[in-house]
């Protein structure tokens, strides 16, 4: 059973280090924390949702409709949300809280009253036992996207042109911009890629779990406590911070058969994190 | 002089006029205000409407239930306008989201009750009804048939409230009871949503499996929208159960039993559960399911997929029609038939009187027998549903009583 136990703590853990790793996207290219990151995955998965079941599109299509769609939506945003007037990154990081509010209530006046909804599979539902625990390809292909992901976004902002320019603009974007950084264009692509991102982690979660309003509500709590326990700007940090949260709920929830307290190791792991951490954190609101 | 004493007598005339025109308008008025009265025999009905409030999650974590509910019973309410309405009065269905949140569904209530002066109430939410059904209960303003099973709605019977589906554990003593006659006795895995409302079906469905020589194994707690169900399984697989008895949403118990398909895990004998089992969410979720494996109690014999329930289904043919789709049915015409019942002048004291001593016998084609019952539930029998070719039907013509 422990073995089993540890697995699936290993496969939960992953989405929690993906919706972290999506967060610190946005946080390593902007210096903001948007709290409407994977919120904005949702309202993305249920227009992939809309583009399959009105047979527009078929279901690997309309996953690869949604990251135009998606890095669309970014865009939008940046214009109209993030762009106007002065902000500091901590008013832009309170401006995502009102678009976490705002795509929530659209997805309830759209689609809400008959969700929850099953989204259709990418993937068959097979896959493979390790430790006496079946897992499926949709969650292999979940860790190699999410790897992915982060492998990409380290070589991007590290080894590339357009990765210098990204770190300059967070770190002063007044600067940059007397470099001549074209910083408008910068952050745009910056919103544009989280969009993506989110867009990715959305349809996943639809695929894995469920497709709601509220679907990702359960998971934020955790994925800021990974986000946290990785250290905020580590990519893999975030993810080992998700995996072991991931184990630490799944332990809990097989041995202690009291699923309330998976939430409650979030939120003590969160606070431990912003305790051990609070010079990242400090860091991440000044940047 | 003369003419200031004329203007004075002309002054004095203009006032006796003017009083004598306010003193009849005063003897006017409360006779027209009386005969207004008249046709308003309580508080809600007018000469040509009838109020009825309902609050309920339409939006929120599981909206399914409040959706289809008060959709199907405001179209039996729209069938009854059409065809004239109660006894010359039109229903004038005011519907509030809840959201399914408990202090909204109370606020819902007051503004139901205080604003819009509704005659009666009623509801959705096993969990938001105990606080709604206080406040009505303080108001005097009845809570009829609501969507929620919760033991104090009737335990014990409250002047002004009526449910009409056998609660939630006597769902979970009599399917408990049906399956191990069918199977025999064995061991039973419980998992449940940590909600108090569970607690009741979970002691019923341990005392019955005790009582006929099964027992209960492990009791798993959950989340509603529980985040994975791996833990779940690994646990169920640890038990090997014979019976799961699942008492949670639709959606959930879908989602369980299709991570059970992933990770291989089967009961021995069945899956047993309350009428959220039921539902169409379910099968949506689970995916495909084989015949004779799920059996859950359908309260008042309500099975929306039966042939007898296409009259309700054809209300709303766009809608794929639930368990919560049939039960909002059942209850609209239960209403209907309450306050036609009442004659031209209903009153909430004569309503109250009517339904706890002298309502029915009534039936729908699609519904079992609705009477008046001291315990204020007008229904005590139940149905078995199966699933048999990817859809729910009948298992059994047997009909359980509600103990």
């Amino acid at each position: 059973m422990l073995g089993a136990t540890l697995v699936n703590g290993v496969v939960v853990g992953l989405m929690y280090g993906l919706l972290a790793m999506a967060l610190i996207l946005l946080l390593q290219t902007t210096g903001t924390f948007n709290f409407a990151q994977g919120d904005l995955g949702m309202l993305v998965a249920f227009i992939s949702y809309v583009l399959i079941t009105s047979g527009k599109l078929a279901v690997g299509w309309a996953v690869l409709a949604a990251l135009p769609i998606s890095a669309a939506i970014g865009t939008l945003l940046y214009f109209m949300v993030i762009r106007p007037g002065t902000a500091d990154s901590t008013e832009l990081s309170l401006r995502s809280l009102g678009m976490l509010v705002l795509f929530v209530a659209v997805a309830q006046r759209l689609w809400g009253t008959n969700a929850p909804y099953t989204f259709p599979k990418l993937l068959p539902d097979s896959g493979f036992a390790l430790f006496n625990f079946n897992v499926t390809y949709l969650q292999v292909a979940t860790l190699v996207f999410t790897l992915a992901l982060a492998l990409v976004v380290a070589a991007v902002l590290h080894k590339t042109r357009v990765g210098l320019l990204i770190r300059a603009v967070r770190a002063n974007r007044e600067a940059a911009a007397e470099l001549g950084v074209n910083v408008m264009l910068i952050e745009v692509a910056a919103w544009a890629a989280a969009a993506v991102v989110s867009g990715v982690v959305g349809i996943l979660f639809a695929m894995l779990n469920f497709l709601a309003p509220v679907m990702m509500a359960p998971f934020l709590l955790s994925a800021f406590a990974a986000a946290m326990l990785g250290g905020l700007y580590s990519m893999s940090g975030a993810l080992a911070g998700g995996v072991l949260l991931g184990l630490v709920q799944s332990v809990s929830s097989v041995y202690l058969n009291q699923p309330e307290w998976t939430s409650l190791i979030a939120f003590f792991i969160l606070l431990a994190g912003l305790l051990l951490r609070r010079d990242a954190a400090r860091a991440s609101v000044s940047t | 002089m003369d003419s200031s004493h004329h203007s004075a007598v002309r002054a004095i005339a203009r006032a006796w006029a003017g009083a004598c025109a306010i003193a009849c308008a005063a003897l006017v008025t409360p006779s027209a205000a009386w005969a207004q009265d008249a046709d308003a025999s309580d508080v809600g009905i007018t000469k040509d409407k009838i109020k009825i409030g309902m609050t309920g999650g339409i939006t929120g974590a599981y909206p399914m239930a409040g959706r289809q509910f008060t959709g199907f019973m405001k179209r039996i309410f729209d069938k009854t306008n059409a065809a004239g309405g109660i006894n010359g009065r039109k229903i004038d269905f005011i519907v509030m989201d809840d959201g399914a949140d408990g202090k909204r569904a109370i606020d819902n209530a007051q503004a139901l009750v205080r604003d819009e002066k509704v005659f009666i109430m009623s509801s959705v939410g096993t969990v938001t009804t105990p606080g709604i059904m206080r406040l009505l209960e303080s108001q005097k303003v009845p809570l009829l048939f609501p969507l929620a099973l919760f033991n104090d709605l009737i335990s014990p019977p409250k002047n002004g409230v009526y449910a009409f589906l056998p609660l939630y554990s006597q769902q979970s003593n009599a399917i408990v009871e049906w399956g191990m006659r069918k199977f025999g006795p064995g061991k039973v895995a419980v998992i449940r949503a940590n909600a108090p409302v569970w607690d009741p079906p979970t002691e019923s469905a341990s005392k019955k499996a005790k009582e006929l020589g099964g027992e209960v194994v492990g009791v798993i707690n959950t989340e509603y929208n529980q985040k994975e169900w791996g833990s779940v399984v690994i646990r169920i697989k640890e038990m090997a159960p014979d019976y799961l008895m699942v008492l949670t949403t639709a959606p959930d118990e879908g989602r369980l039993y299709a991570e059970m398909k992933r990770q291989g895990v089967a009961v021995k004998k069945a899956i047993l559960g309350t009428a959220t089992l039921a539902d169409q969410a379910f099968l949506d979720a689970a995916g495909p399911v084989p015949d004779g494996l799920v059996f859950a109690s359908v309260p008042g014999t309500l099975i929306q997929t039966a042939p007898e329930a296409k009259v309700c289904q054809d209300l709303w043919p766009e809608e794929t029609m639930g368990v919560y789709g049939i039960e909002g049915c059942a209850a609209g015409e239960l209403i209907v038939e309450s306050l036609r019942k009442l004659g031209p002048r209903p009153t909430r004291v004569a309503l109250n009187a009517m339904l706890s001593k002298n309502f029915g016998p009534f039936k729908l084609p699609y519904t079992g027998v609705f009477k008046s019952s001291p315990d204020h539930l007008l229904t005590h029998g139940m149905g078995i549903a199966t699933i048999t070719g990817g859809k729910f039907v009948s298992a059994t013509n047997e009909v359980f009583e509600a103990k």
